[in-house]
């Protein structure tokens, strides 16, 4: 089930708020049914996985009781780390990376394709987050198995983020305060949200898919066209389904951490990727690059040794392909070059900020068109139409799709700056603001309706984080 | 925390719980339903119960067309899932690249050689290519023009007698690009198909000597006419007020022919007056914008039957072909004895190979094939 769907919307949300507010004065009840619809929730799409999910949730719930009890015995708890460790990326390895590993080493496994369990990616690092907070004493090791289980598989954060870490929601798993006041939040980022997914991603979505299934036919404006359909495409489609995770935890008193800032509008890669999927920066560099010792180390070679190991596995999180590794590297390439040079910082000066911020975006957009390929020489040919090596120029289509999707394209563009939510506020404080509210709910519940329009005629609904 | 906000959020509670109570009641019948009396239903659970939340959601005809005013507002002309386009003159057009089918040349050729040996002669008629008019992108995108332009040349050396495309457009009274399609349905309009069927009559003549007469004109008063409001199927994910309608029109004769029509898959026969056999009942039925009047003549589904009409003595035919001409043979069979009609995209459901078995069981006149889209050219004629 996706949130951008009907009966999400008017089947599975309204039964899960009026069950969830009716135990109000009941905490544990209300976890036990945050549990019981989250698995509910997960078991709709993938009836068979949610036992590994299950599985996940009891060992880790074991482990961060075990960490607890002998975080004393400090060559005990490193094994017992050590074994979380294994056991999740193991899980995750098997899932995700076996039958990838194998072809590799060109060997045709006798069990055939794994079927890759949605959101594995996401809530094993939230389970690895769970034990390594216990052991840190972020947070308190969870004596009621339930409540390890809400943090895990609640469902708004379940299926793609945002990385939530337990010490952000340690304490609210016990002890949290529903307004009508967050909940109103809640409601207006999840409006936001749907709207990103269904109005911008969804539209973005067709034009893409149907470029990238004619890579040897694009012309320069074309490929063109496609590069930047999907860089909005997959900002609307997963930081829409971070909005929605985020308004939807607010419903029922969450407080999530961020998952997106405005990245497009960053002056260095350095910066897009404070601006990008923060839960998963802001976790490998917590769990992996600070533990390796970070940029705080003596040598050169061995922070460059610390970006590799952390950019290598950020690209292959996301997939096991060969092009999602080669769109780490990349990163991994342009950030120490960025480290090395402090070139971004240097730039004092507006040519040159602004030379380097049209550089970011270019970097960006040639990056997407590497994680959107279906393989390297896809790669390769979209990259070679994009610097008009043997293709035409501007062809009918390109120009036709101009004309079809201008309108989108500039609406896409603004509203992935802060220019509308700085008017926003403007007017909000401005005398007009008697009209700002006005327009504030006529805006939310137009933009509701128009979802509504959208969800109910098309089953077209792809969720780019739903792979990983 | 502004007042707005929480006006929003009200009204969100009311949206989300009034249209989930009245959709629960409404949709977890036909859920229920589908669940208890199609096996098939439970293999794919999840996916078929939100599609028929989907597809039975409340007022969803209204919301789509609030869709096509959205569509509309933003300018777009590629839609759906890059699945239609809104031509320059606001008509629609479907994409969906078809391949050139070398089968299809082949099996003319063998066609015509059976049917040499017989001695009767074969008809080609291939429709105007609908993204003719003004559309470069459909043409990039469909690339039918080029390839109906090498059926029509590979026809032609064949030595097959012919009617390609836009010539079937010329002489007096001809209908326009615009009124010979619908705008919203890739269908030919009711004009459009009495002019091929006056057409094919104009041809048969030329050509071969076989001669129908006293054919159905436009506005005939031979006809009681009847129009109605139509929603096409390139616009029925986008709702009227994306592009608008179009006006179909009926022709039912004053005085109706006997037919007897038989299904040689099913061996089931019947009779009747052209009301209740040839058309298919939706002009008594109530209309809504949403009735597919194209389906409402002949056998749409069935590969292969025989219209004999019991009032006639006119000539006796075969006709090869898809939806696209079911009016026009509708038409041709109130002046013809005997019509035989192929639509090898039904095939699979008989036995034997229909064409040869009909050649050689009827004494036709003529055998006719009408290519209406390139679609047609990827089902073999003479494999079952």
């Amino acid at each position: 089930m996706v949130f951008s769907s009907p009966i999400f919307i008017f089947a599975f949300l309204p039964v899960t708020l009026a069950g969830y507010y009716i135990l109000h004065r009941w905490r544990i009840l209300q976890n036990i049914w945050l549990v019981i619809v989250s698995l509910m929730f997960y078991a709709w799409g993938e009836p068979k996985n949610v036992l590994l999910m299950i599985a996940s949730i009891i060992f880790n719930y074991i482990f961060g009781l075990l960490v607890d009890k002998y975080r004393d015995k400090k060559s005990a708890v490193r094994v017992i780390l050590a074994l979380m460790v294994i056991t999740n990326i193991g899980v995750l390895f098997v899932y995700k990376y076996l039958g990838f590993a194998c072809s590799i080493l060109g060997i045709k496994p006798s069990f055939g394709t794994i079927a890759l369990p949605i959101g594995i990616s996401f809530y094993t690092f939230q389970a690895i987050s769970y034990v390594i907070d216990v052991y840190k004493e972020r947070g308190e090791a969870q004596k009621n198995p339930l409540n390890v289980a809400l943090y895990i598989a609640f469902f708004p954060q379940l299926i793609a983020g945002p990385i939530v870490r337990y010490q952000t929601i340690a304490e609210e798993i016990r002890n949290r305060r529903e307004t009508f006041a967050d909940f109103s939040y809640g409601v207006e980022r999840f409006i936001v949200g749907l709207t990103k997914k269904i109005f911008f991603a969804n539209s973005f979505a067709s034009i893409v898919d149907f470029l990238f299934q004619r890579v040897p036919s694009l012309s320069f404006g074309s490929a063109w066209i496609g590069a930047i359909c999907y860089t909005l495409q997959i900002y609307y489609d997963f930081s829409g389904y971070s909005d929605m995770a985020i308004g939807l935890g607010r419903m029922f008193g969450f407080k999530f951490v961020e998952n997106f800032d405005y990245p497009y509008i960053s002056r260095s890669v350095s910066e897009f990727w404070r601006r990008w999927h923060i839960s998963l920066s802001s976790w490998f560099r917590d769990y992996v690059y600070i533990p390796l010792g970070g940029s705080r180390v003596k040598t050169k070679a061995r922070l460059v040794f610390n970006l590799f190991v952390v950019w290598s596995l950020t690209g292959i999180w996301h997939g096991a392909n060969w092009t999602f590794i080669l769109w780490g590297i990349g990163y991994f390439v342009v950030l120490t070059f960025e480290k090395l040079t402090e070139l971004p910082q240097r730039l004092k000066k507006l040519p040159g900020k602004i030379i380097y911020q049209i550089f970011t975006i270019i970097c960006v957009i040639f990056g997407w068109v590497i994680f959107r390929a279906d393989s390297l020489q896809q790669a390769k040919l979209y990259m070679s139409h994009m610097f008009a090596v043997g293709c035409k120029g501007i062809d009918t289509l390109a120009l036709f799709l101009l004309k079809d999707m201008w309108l989108l394209l500039i609406l896409g563009v603004v509203m992935a700056t802060p220019i509308m939510k700085k008017l926003a506020a403007h007017i909000r404080d401005s005398r007009y603001n008697i009209l700002y509210d006005i327009v504030h709910v006529v805006v939310y519940m137009g933009l509701f309706l128009v979802d509504i329009c959208y969800m109910v005629n098309s089953s077209y609904n792809p969720f780019i984080y739903f792979n990983f | 925390m502004k007042k707005s906000s929480y006006i929003i959020s009200l009204l969100f509670l009311i949206a989300i719980f009034g249209a989930g109570i009245y959709n629960m009641r409404r949709i977890a019948p036909v859920i229920l339903n589908n669940y208890r009396s199609n096996q098939d239903y439970k293999t794919d659970l999840t996916n078929n119960i939100e599609n028929d939340y989907r597809q039975n959601f409340v007022k969803r005809s209204k919301f789509i067309e609030g869709y096509g005013i959205v569509q509309k507002a933003m300018q777009r002309r590629i839609l759906g899932n890059v699945e239609f386009i809104r031509e320059n003159d606001d008509m629609m057009n479907a994409t969906g690249r078809v391949a050139f089918s070398d089968m299809f040349i082949s099996e003319m050729s063998a066609l015509k050689q059976i049917l040499d040996e017989k001695d009767i002669p074969l008809l080609y008629v291939q429709m105007p290519v609908r993204e003719s008019y003004d559309s470069s992108v459909s043409m990039e995108l469909n690339n039918t023009q080029d390839n109906f332009l090498r059926y029509a040349e590979c026809i032609k050396d064949m030595g097959i007698s012919a009617v390609v495309g836009n010539d079937l457009l010329e002489g007096d009274g001809a209908p326009s690009f615009e009124e010979f399609y619908f705008k919203t349905d890739i269908h030919p309009t009711t004009k459009g198909e009495i002019w091929v069927a006056n057409k094919i009559a104009e041809k048969l003549d030329e050509e071969f000597g076989v001669e129908i007469t006293g054919l159905i004109q436009e506005n005939d008063s031979r006809f009681i006419k009847l129009e109605h409001e139509f929603e096409g199927n390139l616009i029925k994910s986008l709702g009227k007020y994306f592009v608008g309608t179009d006006v179909f029109e009926e022709y039912i004769p004053n005085e109706q022919p006997q037919y007897d029509i038989k299904n040689f898959c099913s061996g089931y026969d019947e009779t009747g007056r052209y009301e209740d056999v040839i058309m298919r009942g939706m002009q008594n039925g109530i209309y809504d914008n949403g009735t597919y009047l194209v389906t409402n003549y002949l056998r749409y589904g069935v590969p292969y039957y025989n219209i004999n009409n019991l009032d006639s003595d006119g000539p006796n035919l075969m006709i090869i072909c898809d939806s696209f001409s079911y009016r026009t043979i509708s038409y041709l069979s109130l002046q013809c004895s005997n019509i035989t009609v192929v639509d090898p995209r039904f095939y699979g459901q008989g036995e034997g190979n229909p064409i040869i078995d009909a050649i050689n069981q009827y004494e036709y006149d003529c055998v006719i094939y009408i290519h209406g889209e390139m679609g047609i050219t990827t089902y073999s004629m003479f494999e079952n």
